[in-house]
């Protein structure tokens, strides 16, 4: 008792247990739960992430500088490829307006509800992102949309790829997006993503964590006569009512039988690449 | 020069860390590795060695909050934490002695291999990611300190100045 006493007399080991204690609490209090932040929070958060934007886009502007510099001897042979494609859009676009065409009027057929009509029409707003974070355990990006732009907790973002994220704190004019490689299956705070096959509307699984050594999403619980097969398609189903429907995310890579023998799981090869990122597009569902 | 210059230098450095080293990086070698520069890290443990220990942590926490609190994934103070500490331990172990080049690197790299396990220990205890030891410290440990050390080497000679000039000042007024 007196070796206790005297230990706590040394103000030095006393501050530093006492400053161990309030981390703890810290980090345990703020793990996952995210409230909604003060305006002095959102001042700084607001002057930081303006700042960062400047610097963050001059950056990308040297860097896709040289990348031009680079690539321009591509540009001829990729300016034919691409007015061939152009040609190849402007017929499939003729179809697509009839198919569109087609579509309504079935739909109206169908007596569809007013919210099931409007749950494939998302909004999509264009960011710009001012900052990613430099930490290879927590990987968030900042971009430059926030509360007085619509934004909100848990509205998925997503690149011309494919799905990369989601939002998970909004201050005044920008927003934290968390990556999906941050996903993990025994975060009690990671939103898993429902997701299917595309063509295949029976099929089901769940991407639950990414594999950070083979950085590839590993897709859970699908049933062993389930037909998602090798180089499938892998889209957001929308049964998890976080991420929307439709939304792509993968190309199946590998299908094996689960730790436990009763599921299998998928190895799923992300479309989006999570680094270098400029433009993303945060979605919206209207009437959410 | 006032000890504050600090402050903006290492807000400097904070809106370069998360921006224009992001761009440098390449994206094969981020795919592959974790590689994350934390060169506030280097400039706060130059601080703690050389100018005041309680000025290090101080600037440590702070600057560690920030980053926490602008890039809020997990939850808040892995970072604040560990440079805190990390250089707390820096200016505790090195109080009395005499720093050279050498010894000074020495104690830079203990400290960068200690901040790097906070910073894992801290998410693998609370369960937010679930890299294995192994992987981490290949992939994200060891390439860290060594890219935190050349910071350290190309800092060594600018941050003496800064901090011996710092350190000179008082004395002057004080003839």
């Amino acid at each position: 008792m007196v070796v206790l006493i005297r230990l706590f007399r040394n103000k030095r080991l006393f501050v530093l247990l006492l400053a161990l204690i309030f981390f703890i609490a810290l980090m345990g209090l703020t793990l996952g739960i995210k409230h909604e932040m003060t305006w002095p929070e959102k001042f700084v958060k607001d002057t930081v992430a303006w700042s960062q934007g400047l610097i963050y886009k001059s950056a990308g502007a040297a860097a896709g500088f040289l990348d031009d510099v680079r690539s321009l001897r591509n540009i001829y042979e990729e300016n034919k490829a691409l007015r061939s494609i152009l040609a190849q859009y402007a017929r499939d676009r003729a179809k697509l307006n009839t198919l569109e065409a087609e579509n309504r009027r079935l739909q109206e057929l169908l007596e569809f509800t007013e919210r099931q009509k409007q749950f494939n029409n998302y909004k999509f707003h264009v960011a710009r992102v001012v900052s990613q974070s430099p930490d290879a355990y927590n990987a968030t990006i900042n971009i430059d949309l926030g509360e007085k732009d619509g934004m909100k907790v848990d509205m998925a973002v997503v690149t011309t790829e494919g799905l990369i994220g989601r939002i998970v704190q909004v201050s005044a004019f920008h927003s934290t997006v968390q990556l999906l490689t941050s996903l993990s299956e025994q975060d009690p705070t990671a939103k898993p993503i429902a997701a299917k096959a595309e063509g295949k509307e029976d099929s089901f699984g769940m991407i639950e964590s990414y594999d950070r050594e083979k950085n590839r999403l590993i897709m859970t619980k699908i049933r062993h006569d389930d037909p998602i097969a090798e180089g499938d398609v892998i889209l957001s189903s929308g049964l998890g009512q976080v991420f929307p429907k439709g939304l792509r995310i993968g190309t199946v890579e590998t299908r094996e039988v689960g730790s436990f023998g009763i599921t299998h799981i998928a190895e799923i090869k992300p479309f989006a690449s999570f680094s270098h990122l400029r433009e993303v597009f945060v979605v919206e569902i209207p009437g959410t | 020069m006032s000890h504050f210059w600090f402050i903006p230098i290492l807000l400097l450095v904070f809106l370069f860390e998360g921006t224009l080293f992001q761009w440098l990086i390449p994206s094969e070698l981020k795919l592959m590795t974790g590689l994350s520069p934390h060169v506030m890290l280097v400039i706060v443990l130059y601080i703690s060695l050389f100018l005041r220990r309680r000025l290090g942590t101080v600037l440590g926490l702070l600057f560690g909050l920030l980053h926490d609190f602008i890039y809020y994934g997990f939850m808040i103070g892995p970072f604040a934490f560990g440079i805190g500490v990390t250089s707390y331990i820096a200016g505790v172990m090195t109080a009395r002695a005499k720093l050279t080049l050498f010894s000074t690197m020495m104690v830079m790299s203990f400290s960068f291999i200690l901040f790097e396990h906070f910073l894992y220990g801290i998410y693998y205890l609370f369960q937010v990611i679930d890299f294995s030891y192994e992987w981490t410290l290949m992939h994200v440990m060891i390439p860290n300190v060594v890219f935190h050390l050349l910071f350290a080497l190309m800092l060594y000679i600018p941050l003496r100045w800064l901090i011996d000039k710092m350190k000179a000042k008082p004395k002057e007024e004080e003839r």
